[in-house]
């Protein structure tokens, strides 16, 4: 590759990556405004601990998240094993409607949602929160499980089959076990995503349950908190983690 | 005397650190049928992507009508490829892919409907016009990729193991088909393949290539009939190879080879001196066997016991393993009354006179 | 292996079903809503009407449309731009690194965006680091206004949707068989040649796809123009926000989120061309 591409390529890197890092070296700095560096710490991390607010709102975040996650994998999983092995009528619309809900934008779906909830009468909060979620984390898992099982050999399958396993053990013995890894990156996805999600969460839940990103959306909104960047650069290294994990079990190369 | 058509002189290229053609020399003739022949990674589909402009040499000059074309860009060159798997532009019409390389050329557009039609009726699919490549089988792409590159009239084509993709049948018909095609367009082609039949059936000259360097170049008849050494006699046609070793010249160009422990008069190279090692070439259809009693030695001949029959069709194939343990193919036409021979006789081999070719034992393998 | 089976069985049913419960649904009672009247007390009121539609058209919300429109195709474009050239480039990184590069794309795109919008808001601050920076450079003299203006906006759409729209382009360059590319130089087009008529056709379905991911929750996404541009830039997703949770005129909000939910059909069919265009199949996942 020539030089100036190499350049090019570092340079968008340094566009994506500068803000965080200026991000993560305010979080160290313990004097109030970030004006001056004399003084180095752990003082907002420490903040952040005591924050009563802050650690109930992540709690609720990590309960919602682990339980849409895995919901969403479930549902996912069985779903894309049925839109892959098994011919059924209107196929084609529910392959589209798939696309359309991993397609739509965040407000499309906080909106249409919000009008569901309150059509069915369902009380906005933990459960209608818990639904949304697992609404826009089950194309990511659909998807990903999807694209594994096109991958291999549908003749393994009737290879098992021929060797006489039943439907389901075939399945349980040699389709899931290929899609393991898949499953597992669909399950991290979702998690994040979960963890992640602003404008959705803002419509469809209630007063008495507020999730972290909510809570950092009003921190972020009253100006410039010190103890924001702690925050960012916490949550900033857990998605860098579970990215890399994510990649380790779909078999890219680090 | 014109100068060759395309001529490599001391051509050199190599990929991290593997030097994949150490220096090639090679001319080719206008008009001519080239077939560029070796097993995979023996440097051919290089050299034809150094002639197309793909790739640039290490060393040496590429020249076409004379003149070095080493700087120029592929498309400046009046060469056009039809590759391994045809590369036809997924997005483009049958009709639209074939007239891409006059669209780049800027032609009058009524010159350029006037050849993309001539050069579908050339390659008999007129119909399939407006359809994407998508939709095509292996046959009919194989036959557009060859439109495409065929409407520009270059001065020379290159075939990359354009038929390989194609299953049998489609292949023995395209093999006659390019060849007719060739004759009647008048054009130089370069053909790369590892398919010794296609190669030997299809060509003007062949040209046997093993790590980049050619082993033997020449008339199709004379690599089959007379192969400069074992790897070549090996990889064109079947064939018994047996070691020996030269034990004294004869007079009229024969020499004495000692062969599993016996002593053959056959004619020699003359650069092979006595004490030289050497393979001695049996083609298995010129093997003749005799059945012979468990202790006469079988004068002249070698002697062992028939392994196997295989009945092939045309031919009635026979393995005999020789006294010595090495296994022998032989191949006659089969006839229908000629089954006294059976698994577990003892037969004396010999051979039509002349036919074995006594090769210097250079290549291991 | 029983509890798979009865998995299996119940949730092959299962996904079709949440499909048709949380996404059509959903979206047909934002249609008949938008036909609907507003009613002060509970909402909406069972009487059809053409009125929020009409009221789209009234000059206040026509600009917020147009204006939002504008920021977001802006913002599409100079991804388009930036990611390009660098999907490019990454498709053609050697395997060893690539990976390692990919991975520092997807980061990103795992972030949480607010967080992201963030970084860009602290570092351009009155007191944050752009303007430290160019204080030591000596480029200015006191601290300038960099915030609450459109182009702080712009930037930070731009970096927090450039990831979306780096994936699907890199999809869609990687699956380029560079054998076209060979075919077309052999068959005498020069580099722009190439890229007009082989290299943009066959990315199409990346570009669609990254433009379909950018443009529309640059519309939507109203926390970068609260924390950005503070009030003054209107966008759609400021005003659905502002019509469903405060002011709760639904039938008004509903009609003006047709127009995403139109536009994401559209972008979609678009996508479908293309990739019929580019001779492919199957969707990829970003």
């Amino acid at each position: 590759m020539s030089r100036s591409g190499t350049a090019y390529l570092w340079g968008v890197f340094a566009f994506l990556y500068l803000p965080m890092v200026v991000l993560l070296a305010y979080s160290f700095n313990e004097s109030p405004y970030g004006s001056s560096w004399d003084r180095l710490g752990w003082e907002w991390y420490r903040r952040l601990a005591d924050d009563p607010l802050l650690i109930e709102a992540t709690l609720n975040s990590l309960m919602v998240a682990l339980l849409s996650a895995s919901l969403a994998t479930i549902i996912g999983t069985a779903g894309a094993v049925g839109l892959c092995l098994y011919a059924f009528r209107g196929q084609a619309f529910f392959h589209g409607l798939l696309m359309v809900t991993l397609m739509a934008p965040e407000i499309v779906m906080g909106v249409s949602l919000l009008v569901l909830f309150l059509a069915l009468k369902i009380p906005l909060g933990f459960g209608s929160l818990l639904l949304a979620h697992i609404t826009f984390c089950l194309p990511f898992v659909a998807v990903t499980v999807f694209s594994r099982l096109k991958d291999f050999d549908s003749r393994l399958i009737e290879s098992a089959r021929d060797l006489g396993a039943s439907e389901a053990q075939a399945i349980g013995h040699v389709v899931l076990p290929l899609a393991l890894p898949a499953i597992g990156a669909g399950w991290l996805l979702s998690f994040t995503l979960s963890l992640d999600d602003v404008v959705v969460s803002f419509f469809v839940t209630g007063p008495d349950f507020e999730v972290l990103p909510l809570r950092i959306y009003s921190m972020v909104r009253m100006g410039i908190k010190p103890e924001v960047n702690a925050l960012a650069t916490l949550l900033f290294g857990l998605s860098m983690a579970l990215v890399i994990l994510s990649q380790r079990l779909l078999g890219r190369k680090l | 005397m014109p100068p060759p058509l395309v001529e490599f002189s001391a051509v050199s290229k190599g990929y991290d650190g593997k030097n994949v053609l150490p220096g090639l020399d090679l001319e080719v003739h206008e008009g001519e049928f080239l077939t560029l022949l070796g097993p995979s990674g023996c440097g051919k589909s290089t050299a034809l992507r150094l002639l197309a402009g793909f790739e640039s040499p290490d060393g040496g000059e590429i020249r076409l009508e004379g003149a070095v074309i080493n700087p120029l860009p592929p498309e400046q060159r009046p060469i056009n490829t039809v590759f391994q798997s045809y590369a036809l532009f997924p997005h483009m019409t049958v009709e639209e892919n074939i007239s891409f390389g006059l669209r780049m050329k800027r032609l009058p557009s009524s010159e350029i409907r006037q050849r993309v039609s001539e050069a579908l009726e050339m390659v008999r699919l007129p119909e399939l016009a407006r359809r994407k490549p998508g939709q095509l089988s292996g046959g009919q792409q194989q036959r557009i990729a060859l439109a495409r590159a065929l409407v520009n009239r270059p001065r020379v084509l290159l075939l990359d193991e354009s038929l390989s993709a194609l299953d049998f049948g489609l292949r023995k018909a395209m093999q006659t088909e390019l060849k007719v095609l060739q004759r009647f367009v008048g054009l130089t082609f370069i053909f790369v393949t590892h398919d010794q039949e296609e190669a030997l059936s299809m060509s003007d000259r062949v040209a046997v290539m093993r790590d980049g360097v050619i082993q033997q170049i020449g008339p199709p008849r004379d690599i089959y009939e007379t192969p400069a050494n074992a790897f070549v006699a090996r990889f064109v046609g079947e064939s018994n190879l047996l070691e020996g070793v030269i034990t004294r010249r004869l007079d009229d160009g024969r020499a004495d080879i000692a062969i599993e422990n016996r002593i053959f008069p056959l004619s020699a190279p003359l650069c092979l001196s006595p004490g030289e090692r050497v393979v001695v070439l049996l083609r298995p259809q010129d093997l003749q066997m005799e059945i012979v009693g468990p202790k006469q030695p079988g004068e002249g001949r070698l002697t062992g016991v028939i392994k196997d029959r295989t009945y092939k069709g045309m031919t009635l194939d026979t393995l005999i393993r020789l006294d010595s343990g090495t296994v022998l193919r032989a191949s006659e036409f089969f006839d229908g009354d000629d089954a006294a021979l059976t698994p577990g006789q003892r037969v004396a081999v010999g051979w039509t006179p002349n036919s074995p070719s006594v090769l210097p034992a250079d290549a291991p393998f | 292996m029983r509890l798979s089976e009865a998995m299996l069985t119940a949730g092959r049913g299962l996904l079709p079903v949440w499909l048709l419960l949380f996404t059509l649904v959903p979206l047909l009672m934002v249609l008949a809503v938008s036909l609907l009247t507003r009613d002060e007390t509970g909402f909406i009121t069972p009487e059809v009407t053409l009125e929020n539609y009409r009221r789209l058209f009234d000059p206040f919300y026509l600009k917020v449309f147009t204006d939002s429109m504008a920021m977001a195709g802006l913002a599409t474009l100079l991804c388009l731009g930036l990611a390009y050239p660098f999907a490019y480039l990454l498709s053609r990184v050697g395997l060893a690194w690539r990976g390692v590069l990919l991975t520092l794309v997807i980061v990103p795109f795992w972030t949480n965006s607010l967080i992201r919008i963030y970084a860009i808001r602290s570092l351009l601050a009155a007191k944050g680091a752009m303007n430290s920076l160019l204080l030591a450079l000596g480029l200015i003299d006191e601290p300038v206004r960099l915030l609450y203006s459109g182009w702080a906006v712009g930037l930070g759409l731009v970096y927090v949707l450039l990831p979306f729209m780096i994936l699907p382009l890199y999809s869609s360059f990687e699956k380029l068989d560079r054998r076209l590319i060979e075919a077309a130089a052999d068959l005498y087009a020069g580099r722009w040649a190439i890229f007009r008529h082989v290299i943009v056709p066959l990315t199409a379905p990346g570009i669609a796809a990254g433009c379909l991911l950018v443009f529309l929750p640059a519309l939507g996404l109203f926390y970068v123009t609260d924390v950005l541009g503070g009030s003054r830039n209107l966008m759609i997703g400021a005003l659905l926000k502002d019509q469903f949770l405060e002011a709760r005129d639904w039938p008004f909000g509903s009609a003006a989120s047709l127009i995403v939910i139109v536009g994401l059909f559209l972008l979609m069919g678009v996508y479908r061309w293309a990739q019929r265009w580019a001779g492919t199949g199957a969707v990829d996942d970003v």
